[in-house]
Parts: C-alpha cells; sequence; structure tokens
C-alpha cells in the first residue's frame, strides 16, 4: 500500500509540472498576441460590414409593383387580373343601384379571380379588413366595391378552390366623378395567411396591406 | 478491500448504459404519445354515419337519401339558369328528425384530394334549403370544380347545424363516398326543380 502511495505521488508531481509546462507555454504564447489591437481590429471589422450593408439606416420597405390592366398578381392567396374598368349607367350584373334622381353612374372594375388556396372562400371580407377581394379599391375612394358575378350576378359569390370566375366590383358614382377616358389607380390587396388555434379557430388573412397598384384607363360602358 | 473487480466494472458499465437506456425509452414514449395525440378539433368533431346511395343515412337530427350524383360540362335549374363549367350535381331527399327550428342543409361539402369545395350559390339549388320535420325535401346540390377535379375519390358531407356557424360541431354528418371515375360525365344535366319527395 505505501509503496503505491509513493508511486502515485509521484505520477501526481509529474503531472503537476507537466501541466505546469503546458500552462506556462500557453500564457507566454497568449502574451505575444496583442490584446488591444484585436479589440480595435474586431471593432474595425464590425464597423466596415455594417457600412458595407448600408450603415444604420432603416432598409427601404420592398416597391409595391406597378401593373396595369391584364396582368395577374397573387395576394391573400388569390390570383387576380384586372380586365377592365368602365363607367356606365345601367348596372347590369353588377350589385350597385344608382339614384337615376341624383344621375348617379356605376363605375365596374371587372377582375378575373383565381382562389388558390384549397378551400371555398367568401368573395367579400367577413371581418374589418378587407383581405378579400373587396379589398379591391380606387385610390381616393374609401367606400368598399359591392362584388358580384359578370355571369349571372350572384351577390357576393364564394370563390371555390382553382375554379375561375369573372367578378364585377362596383362603386355608385356621381355623374361628374368619372368621366370616361380618366386615368385611375387601383389597388389589389395582399394578407398574410393564419391559422387560429386558441380564441378564433380555422384560417383567417390578416395583416391587410397594398399588394400592388394598377393604372387602368376609364372606358365608356356599352349602352344596352 | 477485497471485492471481486468485476463488481466495480459493472456498476461502472451500468453508470454509462442506464442513462442512455432511459433517454431512449423516454424519446420513444414520447414520439408515441404525440403519435397518438388526436389533433385539436378532435374533441369537437362530428359524429359520421355512412351514407349509401339510395338508402336513408340518419343522423341525430338530419335524414339523407342521396337519389342520385352526376357529373357534367354544364348545369341548367328549372329557372332557366345555366353555367358551363365542371360540375358534379348530387340528387338528394332531406329532412329533419328532430326538431325544424333552424334547421338549414348549411353543411354541403365535398372534399376530393387537399381540396375542399362547397356546393354552389349559383342559381336554384338545395343549398342552404330549409328542412321540414318528418317530410322530405328533394332537390340537388350542385359542386363547380375545376376541370381537373372529376378523379379519383370524392367525399361528401352533409349537416345541419343548429348555430350560425356553417359546421356541425359534436352533431351528426352524413359521409358519403363517391368513386369519381365511375361517374360518366354529360354534356349538360338539368338540377331537379326543390320541392317535396316523391
Amino acid at each position: 500500500m505505501g509503496e503505491e502511495t509513493s508511486a502515485g505521488a509521484a505520477t501526481a508531481a509529474a503531472n503537476a509540472s507537466a501541466r505546469a509546462k503546458v500552462l506556462g507555454w500557453a500564457r507566454r504564447t497568449v502574451d505575444l498576441i496583442p490584446t488591444p489591437w484585436l479589440i480595435t481590429g474586431a471593432g474595425a471589422v464590425l464597423l466596415t460590414t455594417t457600412a458595407a450593408f448600408g450603415g444604420l439606416a432603416t432598409v427601404p420597405p420592398d416597391p409595391i409593383p406597378q401593373l396595369s390592366t391584364g396582368d395577374a398578381f397573387v395576394g391573400s392567396d388569390f390570383e387576380m387580373t384586372v380586365v377592365d374598368v368602365e363607367v356606365r349607367d345601367e348596372r347590369g350584373n353588377a350589385a350597385v343601384f344608382p339614384d337615376d334622381e341624383k344621375g348617379e353612374r356605376v363605375l365596374v372594375v371587372t377582375l378575373d379571380v383565381v382562389n388558390a388556396f384549397p378551400t371555398p372562400r367568401t368573395s367579400t371580407s367577413n371581418g374589418l379588413d378587407a383581405w378579400s377581394i373587396d379589398g379591391v379599391a380606387i385610390e381616393g375612394v374609401d367606400d368598399r366595391p359591392v362584388l358580384s358575378r359578370a355571369d349571372d350576378g350572384t351577390i357576393s359569390p364564394v370563390l371555390q378552390p382553382d375554379v375561375p370566375a369573372r367578378l364585377l366590383a362596383a362603386w355608385a358614382v356621381g355623374p361628374h366623378d368619372v368621366e370616361a377616358g380618366d386615368e385611375i389607380t387601383l389597388t389589389l390587396p395582399d394578407s398574410t395567411h393564419q391559422v387560429g388555434r386558441s380564441i378564433v379557430s380555422g384560417d383567417y388573412w390578416d395583416e391587410v396591406r397594398v399588394g400592388t397598384t394598377v393604372s387602368a384607363t376609364v372606358r365608356e360602358g356599352a349602352t344596352p | 478491500m477485497t471485492t471481486p473487480p468485476a463488481a466495480p466494472a459493472r456498476r461502472s458499465l451500468l453508470r454509462v448504459v442506464l442513462p442512455w437506456a432511459v433517454t431512449l425509452v423516454l424519446l420513444a414514449a414520447a414520439w408515441g404519445l404525440v403519435k397518438i395525440t388526436l389533433p385539436d378539433e378532435a374533441a369537437q368533431a362530428p359524429f359520421e354515419t355512412v351514407a349509401e346511395i339510395g338508402q336513408p343515412a340518419t343522423t341525430r337530427n338530419l335524414v339523407v337519401t342521396v337519389t342520385d350524383v352526376r357529373a357534367a360540362r354544364g348545369v341548367t335549374d328549372a329557372a332557366g339558369w345555366s353555367a358551363e363549367g365542371t360540375w358534379l350535381v348530387v340528387d338528394l331527399e332531406a329532412s329533419t328528425q328532430v326538431s325544424q327550428d333552424a334547421a338549414l342543409l348549411g353543411v354541403t361539402r365535398l372534399l376530393i384530394g387537399d381540396r375542399e369545395f362547397t356546393a354552389t350559390d349559383r342559381g336554384a339549388t338545395f343549398a342552404k334549403q330549409r328542412l321540414i320535420t318528418g317530410v322530405p325535401r328533394a332537390g340537388s346540390l350542385a359542386f363547380e370544380l375545376p376541370a381537373d377535379a372529376l378523379t379519383g375519390t370524392a367525399t361528401l358531407q352533409l349537416g345541419s347545424p343548429s348555430g350560425a356557424v356553417s359546421d356541425v360541431p359534436l352533431d351528426g354528418m352524413v359521409v358519403l363516398t363517391i368513386d369519381l371515375d365511375a361517374i360518366s360525365v354529360e354534356n349538360e344535366v338539368a338540377l331537379l326543380e326543390n320541392g317535396w319527395a316523391r
């Protein structure tokens, strides 16, 4: 037992001296590195990188794409294409009722719409935010349009997945509010799909924003 | 100090293996638990009654007999409305069994693959039809589909919600499986006029 202990002590002493040797070497090596320079260098690298990415200025938001009639736009999981903008006396299949005595007319935006989401969705939003097709707006006009199908006049139709539909977004306008030949700017909505888990359940669309602007020339509608 | 040398070795081996074994068992148990846990909506899921064409299917309040399933490239209704497209038409008779209070055929869903469709709101169809207790009404539901959707298997779900929501939580729902490949696609079909079943 005694012999073992002495042998153990010798080993431990040898280990300790070896460790001390390595530590001493490491310390000397570290001392060779000029630490203040390192810090200055790291700071310089950080500043250069920041400057290379535009400094501390705020990142400009992605520009809103500008489209014209006939261009397809995907927003709020709908594919929307503005086909035509016209002002007319007869409402046709549009679902607004102009007041003839005030000389009101109907401004109709014809849209081709495909629901790119795998469940049916209403074309008129069921909430405060207009994330659906009724989010199509004319710049400078606050009223939401009334939506109907172009072919049979169904009001606020449900849009089935991947089934194309031609819709009319209609506003009643004063006699000289909009004239044929006017340039107007439409905005199409975009939003983010969310799935409710606790308070609301199911799919909903949030963070409604302007997805694109479409400039169009108003046509005089055909009078039947 | 005459302990057999094997014992500490075995003990240290055990000390290495045991935590790993316990970790693996716990991981396997957690994986199994995740696998067998039902989805969130399962607690509210409707009770399904499987229907067959021509046979009445009965749930808590709703009795439905699907009499025919047709497919067409165009539909017309009794009032003269017509539409082109790809359509699946379901002829059915439906009544309520317990109460006709606010009883509409409100849930009319068709599931094909990942996509869900609802009976069309166009034309005059049996969608959202008022149901009467004990006296069946008859009519057609029409589903407007994309041109490529008439293949494979479809699941028809019918329910009469008691609330404003278009769903039947914790209530009965009639479910019919439709083999779309077995249905011949006609050029045009006429929707049945809504009326009393004969």
